[in-house]
């Protein structure tokens, strides 16, 4: 089946809003518990649509929690039955499909490839087709895990940004323009707990081949190399820099490329103090 | 990783099943927003949403045994009920009764006004969010906040069903665009 041209009909983005029909939903569970890029581009629907709902969340009133707790412990305590501890583990081993199904295809695949290369042994002259059909399936076998590999990286590192922002521990430091480029800001994300960092560009002008931006952690006045950083069409939405154990403020100058060891304070473009 | 996050899901719903309060509290305290969300754009009268969003929870919390994870996210069957009891308070005699009915007016669409995002760093996702053509917002927001069909929508928003179809897929297109900013 051409996976790609079922997931460009349309039908997946029916399943999640909601509108699909009996039979697609049945047909979309299970095309997409055979075929892993199916189930990986339901997943990326699926989770793009949650993170619009959440984005587009409207917080309850504050008491709100404590009467759905109190509601919750007053309902009929919940048995754990071996027959539900017996369907909890079907669904475990469901979820292990993709990498379940990847061993079974490729075991079917090497299966069907014994079988059919015995059959045409015995008809000798197809042995040339087999081959080169052999090679075919194996190289949309290794194409088709490369887009996998890929989404779930991509997934991995939204995600990864997602926490980085919605982290309790984090520090968002808002950095404003100086008089050398007033209208230029940017974000950066400190983890007070972990130290880690990274910088958010918004709005910096793009620096000339031969230098960089390098963000400073300033601490009682003195400035500590922070990392240098990229300002071009393909940054990331955030860019890890190097670690800071402490700051009250932070600001970013436009050094050679690379980086210098002590900032170039005529060439500051950002500063942002951290509120305390 | 997409597995990491799948056992992650996988445990939360296990303890949920088991009847692991820590779970459906967990739920809440992530979700609601996104929940209540759904439910108040149906039912603008604050109280009676915050009613229903109570019930959901009772109703997520009671029938966690019924959620099957090939059917989908959790997410996404938390959603359905959210959509779907809302929907039925709208079909209740003492709601029409009551003519709180609810018309499909623009000022739904703009009740974000309403919300008190308590996660300042997620205010920049917002405003990309917000770049999203307005048509797209409203296609998701009438289809999947609503729980309109295909053929509902198209009365509604008076187009070919034929319009609403092609919408839907170019909105989810820019939606996930939108996410694949975040690399």
């Amino acid at each position: 089946m051409d996976t790609k041209e079922y997931i460009s009909s349309g039908i997946l983005e029916e399943y999640v809003m909601g509108t699909a029909s009996e039979q697609e939903r049945q047909e979309v569970e299970c095309l997409s518990s055979i075929y892993p890029e199916v189930r990986e581009e339901l997943a990326i629907l699926e989770f793009s649509l949650e993170t619009f709902a959440q984005l587009k969340g409207i917080e309850p009133s504050e008491g709100l929690k404590d009467k759905v707790m109190a509601k919750i412990d007053a309902q009929p305590g919940k048995l754990v039955k071996m027959a539900e501890r017996g369907e909890r583990e079907k669904v475990e081993q469901v979820h292990d499909r993709s990498i379940t199904n990847w061993k079974f295809s490729a075991a079917a695949a090497a299966v069907l490839l014994v079988a059919v290369s015995v059959w045409l042994f015995v008809k000798q002259d197809r042995i040339a087709d087999v081959i080169a059909e052999n090679q075919n399936l194996q190289n949309q076998v290794d194409e088709l895990r490369g887009e996998q590999l890929e989404n779930q990286q991509q997934l991995a590192t939204v995600e990864q940004h997602l926490k980085v922002i919605s982290n309790p521990a984090t520090e968002s430091v808002e950095l404003l323009g100086t008089e050398l480029e007033p209208g230029a800001s940017s974000l950066v994300y400190w983890n007070k707990n972990s130290k880690e960092t990274f910088v958010r560009v918004e709005s910096l002008p793009k620096p000339p081949e031969d230098k960089q931006y390098q963000l400073w952690a300033l601490k009682d006045g003195k400035p500590i190399d922070a990392g240098v950083f990229e300002v071009d069409g393909n940054t990331a939405f955030l860019q890890n820099v190097k670690t800071v154990s402490d700051a009250d403020a932070f600001a970013v100058t436009l050094e050679k490329r690379g980086g210098s060891e002590s900032p170039n304070l005529e060439a500051m473009y950002l500063m942002g103090k951290i509120k305390s | 990783m997409i597995k990491a996050r799948e056992i992650e899901e996988n445990e939360l719903v296990s303890r949920l099943q088991e009847g692991d309060k820590s779970a459906i509290e967990y739920l809440y305290d992530n979700y609601s927003a996104a929940l209540f969300g759904i439910i108040h754009r149906i039912l603008t009268d604050r109280d009676l949403a915050e009613d229903t969003l109570q019930e959901v929870f009772v109703r997520i919390w009671n029938n966690a045994q019924k959620y099957k994870a090939n059917k989908g996210r959790l997410f996404t069957w938390m959603a359905n009920i959210a959509r779907n009891s809302a929907i039925d308070v709208t079909r209740s005699k003492s709601f029409k009764k009551s003519a709180k009915v609810q018309s499909l007016d623009n000022n739904v669409y703009q009740t974000e006004d309403e919300s008190r995002q308590t996660r300042p760093e997620l205010i920049g996702l917002r405003d990309k969010v917000k770049n999203l053509d307005a048509k797209h917002i409203e296609i998701i927001e009438i289809i999947y906040y609503k729980g309109f069909t295909q053929a509902e929508a198209a009365e509604e928003l008076e187009m070919p069903l034929g319009t609403v179809k092609s919408r839907v897929k170019i909105a989810l297109r820019e939606l996930k665009k939108l996410m694949t900013i975040l690399f």
